[in-house]
């Protein structure tokens, strides 16, 4: 029982890595690939870390895994919110016609 | 509840946690280390500032704010699951403006983050209570304006006047 809610969540957190992955390669621009990229992770990697909570039961690791899938619900948007930003004041500064870039 | 309590309960929490075990000499050295660390970074705003956020009250608010999101996110990660895997890609990325009436800037932070974490729409930038969101698709825009979420941040609001 325990097995097949591991593979279970190893298999989702997987193919949610799977999907950031091709959604980086695929999407045409900065943002869309920030997006692909910042928020296929949050739940590939929470249920990866899943995995590892009920593969370990219930003892410290447990409670760590649990701080660690915190962190990184509160790190992540941040650093994606970062990054979006950047592009964003990139974007509006060449439409006051100071800089254009077309590759973004 | 006053600031100091509450943060010194939070880290001696996460020192237990991360020492694995609870005995006398552990506790001990925990306490030194966070005073220490209370005085060099307790005249810094680290913990959560002035507002008191944490009433009983909204406890259980916060927990149906979290089990609403954690929601969101498997729904909206499936759909742009769908926008990848489609054998073509139809986006139609929008920015769209967005006014919010929460008051209390972590409030604020809370809901921004919110936004980036359910995945199609992205806070690109936060000034005073105008938040500029790229959206991948103009659908996903519509359903931020009628969110739960902020609705339930407001409530919490209300208990704190």
């Amino acid at each position: 029982m325990k097995g097949i809610l591991i593979i279970f969540l190893l298999s989702g957190g997987l193919f949610f890595f799977a999907v950031g992955t091709l959604g980086l390669l695929r999407l045409p621009d900065v943002l869309g690939r920030a997006h692909s990229a910042a928020k296929c992770d949050t739940l590939g990697a929470v249920m990866t870390l899943a995995a590892a909570m009920v593969y370990s039961g219930w003892n410290a690791t447990t409670l760590k895994i649990l701080l660690m899938i915190l962190f990184i619900w509160i790190t992540n948007p941040t650093a994606t919110h970062l990054i979006g930003r950047v592009v964003y004041l990139k974007n509006a500064k060449s439409d006051n016609g100071v800089r254009k870039n077309e590759d973004l | 509840m006053t600031r100091i309590t509450l943060t010194s309960l939070l880290t001696i929490g996460f020192w237990i946690v991360l020492s694995e075990r609870l005995n006398l000499e552990v506790l001990v050295a925990g306490l030194l280390l966070i005073s220490i660390m209370y005085m060099l970074y307790g005249k810094q705003k680290v913990a959560i500032g002035h507002e008191k956020i944490f009433f009983i009250k909204s406890l259980g608010n916060y927990g149906k704010y979290f089990w609403l999101l954690v929601k969101e996110i498997i729904a909206a990660n499936l759909q742009v699951a769908k926008i990848v895997l489609g054998p073509r890609i139809s986006i139609s990325p929008t920015m769209i403006t967005y006014e919010t009436k929460l008051e209390s800037a972590f409030h604020r932070t809370v809901f921004a983050n919110s936004i980036t974490l359910t995945p199609g729409t992205l806070t690109v930038s936060l000034v005073d209570n105008i938040l500029t969101i790229h959206c991948l698709k103009g659908e996903y825009g519509e359903q931020i304006m009628d969110s739960k979420l902020e609705k339930i941040l407001l409530e919490i609001e209300e208990y704190q006047r």
